[in-house]
């Protein structure tokens, strides 16, 4: 649209529709002509300088470009004073010298033209329906009293209708929106099935389809949406019939106002998730299942179990992605991340997170990749649930954890690292000692190991107490190549995505010397577990040593190591 | 109800604020303004040039509001009492005048009823839209927080940066400091009082472009006013300045298009009439100086008056230096605040929030 077009809509946002821009040509050419000779000279030249230097499309596009946004030009539209102008030439003109007749009819007769041609902005109808002096609907102050009565928190968040929201916002500070404006926007404007492709404010939009439009979804996936986004109170029109629904949700009663009414989110039952039936619930739901591994130990003098998770790739769209690489991340989001039952990472997560505690194992171990991008988004993601786990584990970071992908790219290593450290514990070489084994897991293993973690790696292999190592990026095989043809066949462009010679991954000196302590035959590494490569393999990584390649956790797969 | 009471109580003493204030620039530049009018609109720019030096360093430093609000309520105290002192008998004088005006053009009564009515009208619209939302939304926050722009105004959270966009111009930051100093909600106060002010101020202006357009003529400056309200009321689309008045008028863009600008268009009107007038220069310096403190919208829109103004000028004198130069000193504020927006914009400015 040319630029002279565009300014042209923005002045008619200010003058309203041709009736009034008439009423300003006659009131202006009649000013001109009721005006002394030697005002009558300025006002033209204003007229002119105004329409060469400032109403022009060429001005319009600069100022578009360089000052201001292109929707609020109108405001340049206000050094036009044109209720002043109408109003100044119709005093004229009322002060004049006609006939009072002519006068009177004339005046009539712009007023009706005005008032059958105008298009009010006003909602006139709610000038006389004040219910309160904070000229809001009594609904909204009871749900708000009743919110200062019950809150626990400071500031409590609260998923509430749009049009409720515009007014309590404007009420109570003492609450956080949990529906913004933008995820409104964008839901309003683009619908629930662009916000399912996109996954663009997928939680908020899950929310707002309850307390908006009274939509019963599947409630495990509103049960994400309300983790995810902290919500503590939801605000539930009456007449949607909820009342039931609300009750799956977990979700207790506090009050009624006239036409709504408030519900608290029960987190008790949120958190964590111990009964049999309801985790078996969240695992048929979100198509959780899990993989059985046993490494035999000699000597042991008790049974242990492990938990291993890794490459859930776990996110959630935020406006950090940039531009050129958004329908990549879709394409990601939409087809590449999804559970057997087509459950998204980001929901997998939530319900995973609140189930992993009732396996009652020893330990957890993540094995990398467990976000897919590094954003406050997904961090913020992945450490809600980390929150929820009490059993103890370790977090293995790899590139995916760390590299500030599809986003802005502003985001220096520094700065990932540090929103990293910000979820779990940061070490270049985990170690959990389980008495009569360590499990040690090579952190950042898409990186080569630093000097600092052979060190600490030399220390733990001197000990000579068994280890079981956890490791991102498997280590290829010295005695079978059948995973690095597997690797091979699986990757786009034909790469081995291992640790090796022959590998995408080769080693340099340090992280050399570390394989080589590894495939030692008097190596204390007993078994080794990785990921990456999303499917699951086992190899024999030496003679003695067997590698287990796990299964992808965005898949709905977790595995449960048996050490006996 | 108690909260309305205050509001109409802070109007009454913003206005004889106002109304003392306008002595400062009157006394630095040696001018007279003859009605009480134009003492208030005077008084009004230079009340918020002057909250904008004291505010805009307290609240780039993080203080709190009870902070901003003791220490500006004693200076306004301060220098009010000064004024008085000083000035008070002006008050008894400039009242005679204005109520032997009254008797003698009876219009004058039927004009104040119209802008009264005008004013219930508007502080009775509830209006509501994300603008309203995030305007009063900041300032509800602030006063709960007693902090200024710490949270976002449309979701609460917690910010990281302070918004310049928002803590460039103190408009916002004066009205959460009255909130605070006359205990009322912001959503009481954006709806009463400080739509109120938007509508009484402009009608202030519209009566003074009425006398200036009529040559002193009271009565068609008030048949003006009431023209002006009638076509306001027929014209209320999305983006007409009127809609920013009578519904709008809780937000800095309210003031920029109904007070500022026609500020800016009436002295710009003076000067085009006689630019020899020291006055009218003043009253162009204020109205742009108090621009920016009263609306962001204002940074380049007034500016862009001014230069038109100043090319008429230029073009009709055919004296360029002099005019060009005094537009220049004029629009200095502006450059200023531009410059200091620029350097946020481009993120070296960055005041994190605690």
């Amino acid at each position: 649209m040319s630029g002279t077009k565009m300014m042209f809509e923005k002045f008619m946002e200010c003058f309203g529709n041709w009736v009034w821009v008439a009423l300003f040509v006659i009131s202006v050419l009649y000013i001109l002509w009721r005006i002394r000779p030697e005002n009558r000279k300025k006002m033209l030249l204003t007229i002119l300088l105004v329409g060469v230097f400032l109403y022009n499309g060429l001005t319009f596009r600069l100022l578009s470009h360089f000052v201001t946004e292109t929707d609020s030009f109108y405001r340049f539209f206000w050094l036009i004073p044109i209720t002043l102008v109408c109003a100044y030439a119709f005093v004229l003109f009322w002060t004049g010298k006609q006939n009072r007749i002519v006068k009177l009819v004339i005046s009539c007769f712009i007023a009706v033209v005005l008032v059958v041609s105008g298009d009010s902005y006003v909602d006139y109808s709610k000038t006389q329906s004040i219910e309160n002096p904070y000229l809001m609907p009594d609904d909204v102050l009871g749900i708000a009293t009743m919110i200062a009565g019950d809150k626990e928190e400071d500031m409590p968040t609260i998923a509430m209708p749009m049009d409720f929201e515009l007014v309590y916002r404007t009420y109570d500070a003492s609450a956080i929106m949990g529906i913004g404006r933008a995820p409104y926007a964008y839901f309003r404007s683009n619908g629930y099935e662009e916000v399912a492709r996109t996954g663009h404010y997928l939680q908020e939009s899950r929310l707002a389809r309850l307390v908006e439009n009274g939509e019963k979804q599947d409630v495990l996936m509103v049960k994400s949406a309300i983790i995810d986004k902290e919500i503590d109170y939801l605000v539930i029109n009456n007449h949607m019939g909820l009342e039931d629904y609300m009750t799956l949700l977990d979700c207790t009663l506090v009050g009624e106002a006239k036409d709504y009414s408030l519900y608290r989110v029960n987190y008790n039952s949120y958190d964590k998730v111990t009964k049999k039936e309801e985790v078996q619930k969240i695992k048929d739901a979100m198509g959780i299942s899990e993989d059985e591994e046993t490494v035999e130990l000699e000597g042991l003098e008790k049974e242990y179990q492990i938990l291993a998770v890794n490459d859930l790739h776990d996110f959630l769209l935020d406006d950090s992605v940039m531009e050129e690489k958004i329908e990549t991340v879709y394409d990601r989001y939409n087809n590449l991340f999804l559970s057997a039952t087509g459950v998204h990472s980001a929901d997998l997560w939530n319900g995973m997170s609140a189930i992993l505690d009732s396996y009652q194992t020893d330990g957890i171990v993540f094995i990398g990749d467990m976000i897919d991008y590094s954003s406050k988004e997904n961090i913020r993601l992945f450490k809600n649930g980390l929150e929820n786990i009490e059993t103890p584990y370790i977090y293995l970071r790899a590139d995916h954890d760390l590299g500030a992908w599809y986003t802005t790219g502003e985001n220096s290593n520094e700065e990932t690292m540090g929103l990293s450290k910000s979820i779990a514990e940061y070490q270049e070489v985990f170690v959990k000692d389980y008495g009569e084994f360590y499990l040690v897991g090579w952190n950042n293993s898409t990186s080569p190991l630093s000097q600092e973690g052979l060190e600490r790696m030399k220390e733990i292999f001197a000990e000579g107490k068994p280890i079981i190592l956890a490791t991102h990026v498997p280590l290829d095989s010295i005695v079978d190549d059948g995973l690095r043809k597997a690797a091979m066949e699986a990757d786009p462009e034909g790469r081995a995505k291992l640790w090796g010679e022959n590998c995408l991954y080769r080693p340099n000196e340090t992280t050399q010397e570390f394989l080589d302590m590894v495939y030692a035959q008097d190596s204390p590494v007993k078994a080794v577990f990785a990921g990456h490569l999303h499917f699951k393999y086992t190899v024999q990584l030496t003679d003695n040593i067997t590698e287990y390649v796990l299964p992808p956790a965005f898949s709905g797969k977790i595995t449960r190591i048996t050490i006996k | 109800m108690i909260q309305i009471i205050s509001c109409g109580m802070m109007l009454i003493i913003l206005f004889a604020v106002f109304y003392f204030w306008s002595n400062i620039p009157q006394r630095i530049f040696g001018i007279t303004w003859k009605t009480i009018s134009e003492k208030i609109i005077y008084g009004f720019f230079t009340y918020f040039i002057c909250f904008q030096i004291v505010a805009m360093p307290l609240v780039w430093l993080k203080r709190t509001v009870t902070e901003v609000s003791i220490l500006w309520g004693l200076i306004v105290l301060a220098v009010t009492s000064i004024l008085i002192g000083t000035k008070g008998k002006n008050l008894k004088r400039d009242m005679g005048k204005a109520v032997g005006l009254v008797r003698e053009k009876k219009v004058l009564i039927l004009m104040t009823a119209v802008v009264v009515g005008v004013t219930c009208f508007s502080v009775l619209q509830s209006y509501n839209g994300w603008d309203m939302v995030y305007y009063i939304g900041n300032m509800e926050s602030a006063l709960e927080a007693n902090r200024f722009f710490f949270y976002d105004g449309f979701a609460g959270t917690k910010l990281e940066f302070l918004n310049l966009h928002e803590a460039l111009s103190m408009f916002y930051v004066h009205f959460i400091v009255m909130g605070r100093i006359f205990h009322v909600n912001a959503r009481i106060m954006g709806f009463y009082g400080m739509r109120a002010l938007c509508v009484l101020l402009a009608a202030m202006i519209v009566y003074c472009f009425g006398r200036r357009l009529f040559r002193g003529d009271e009565k068609k400056a008030a048949y003006l006013v009431m023209a002006w309200l009638t076509f306001g009321f027929l014209e209320m689309v999305l983006h007409a300045t009127s809609f920013f008045m009578f519904v709008r008028g809780y937000e800095a863009k309210g003031f920029a298009a109904n007070v500022v600008i026609p500020a800016v268009l009436y002295a710009s009107l003076g000067l085009i009439q006689d630019c020899s007038k020291r006055r009218r220069w003043v009253e162009l310096g204020l109205a742009v100086f108090a621009s920016v403190p009263i609306s962001l919208t204002n940074l380049v829109v007034v500016p862009c008056a001014v230069a038109i103004m100043a090319l008429v000028i230029m073009i009709q004198k055919r004296n360029i230096i002099p005019i060009f130069l005094r537009s220049l000193i004029c629009v200095l504020p502006n450059i200023a605040f531009a410059m200091v927006y620029m350097l946020y914009l481009k993120g070296v400015i960055v005041i994190g929030v605690m």
